[in-house]
């Protein structure tokens, strides 16, 4: 079931699998929880966010359309939508100590930099930096690089996931670029 | 004068969004423009700034909480529900009434029914008069309409 495609996992999702519905978890759960903690800078909330796109996806499985694009794009579909719907409704503030703070063994810095404090400091400096920086993009600025630059998807496919043109998807894109510039500035010097 | 790119167009080839035959064509101005190299490299200079933040895992138990998450919900959509009778109270209302009308207009007819005729047979019945039939019956028919008219139990579908 590992190589199965998307596609395939959901036509066996619909019929309510849960190994298939285990195997497409295991293949998006990171990527959605990234683009959800990147989004709002809350781990706690990235988390609850999670566990809400994948239930939706379990009921609503049957409402997928091959012909209008990807799964891909229709897990990020769901989870920009929850995720942008929660944010307006209780009025969340981008914190980005959030996703600075690592405590997975994935994010550990090498041992090189462990031994050497002042480098552990600096990497942290400007993971906060770059954190801070994507925190204050507008969120319609910041969906946009989390989609193109984390989730690799192409402009077109961000334009049928947010429903907004792809002309105007390229021009957030640029205007969040010039804004990010601006933040991190120290860094590429 | 060189011709540049537009932003759009150099964004679609750093993402290599734009066919074989553009892209071609945008590399080798590349090697020449200096303008529009310096923005690809601006860029590849924030795809780099941005590769620095790090990837967070969920919780370990994730799948295992989203699977109680949907068992809950799977009950929730299954439980008994009641949905809104099929017509409004006041329309229900009138309609009774109006039912009630029509059987008090013909009681003597219906009481000549062949099904009621053994009622006639109980002298109980036999001794009510006209109008207390007529409400006995129409009860009787009530009832069976309320029943009809009753808020339909149903599973509660899903939906998006």
């Amino acid at each position: 079931m590992i190589k199965n495609t998307d596609e395939e996992l959901l036509a066996l999702i619909k019929k309510k699998n849960s190994n298939a519905f285990k195997v497409l978890f295991e293949r998006y759960e990171s990527g959605i929880y990234n683009y959800i903690l990147r989004y709002s800078g809350d781990r706690g909330l990235a988390q609850e966010l999670l566990q809400e796109t994948f239930t939706r996806v379990w009921f609503s499985a049957h409402l997928y359309a091959p012909d209008r694009g990807k799964v891909k794009n229709w897990l990020f579909t769901i989870a920009l939508n929850i995720t942008r719907n929660e944010m307006v409704k209780k009025r969340y503030i981008y914190r980005y100590e959030d996703i600075t703070m690592l405590n997975d063994s994935k994010n550990e810095p090498d041992s090189s930099k462990s031994e050497r404090p002042d480098l552990l400091l600096e990497h942290q400096d400007l993971k906060t930096t770059i954190a801070k920086a994507l925190g204050n993009l507008k969120p319609e600025l910041r969906e946009v690089i989390l989609l193109k630059h984390f989730q690799q998807l192409k402009f077109r496919e961000i334009a049928e996931i947010t429903k907004i043109a792809e002309g105007t998807i390229k021009a957030r894109f640029r205007k969040a670029i010039s804004e990010l510039k601006k933040h991190l500035k120290p860094i590429d010097q | 004068m060189m011709k540049h790119y537009k932003e759009d167009t150099l964004l679609s080839y750093y993402y290599e969004e734009l066919d074989a035959s553009s892209m071609k064509e945008i590399q080798a101005h590349l090697d020449d423009c200096e303008i529009c190299m310096q923005y690809v490299s601006m860029l590849k200079a924030m795809e780099g700034a941005l590769d620095r933040l790090d990837t967070a895992l969920p919780a370990s138990n994730t799948f295992d909480l989203v699977m109680d998450s949907i068992e809950k919900e799977s009950m929730k959509r299954t439980e008994v529900v009641e949905k809104k009778p099929v017509m409004p109270n006041w329309l229900f209302a009138f309609f009774v009434l109006g039912l009630f009308s029509i059987v008090y207009f013909f009681h003597s007819a219906i009481a000549a029914l062949p099904w009621l005729a053994p009622l006639e047979q109980i002298g109980i019945w036999a001794g009510l008069g006209s109008l207390i039939k007529t409400i006995l019956l129409f009860t009787i028919i009530g009832l069976f309409a309320s029943l009809a008219m009753a808020p339909v139990l149903v599973m509660e579908g899903e939906d998006n």
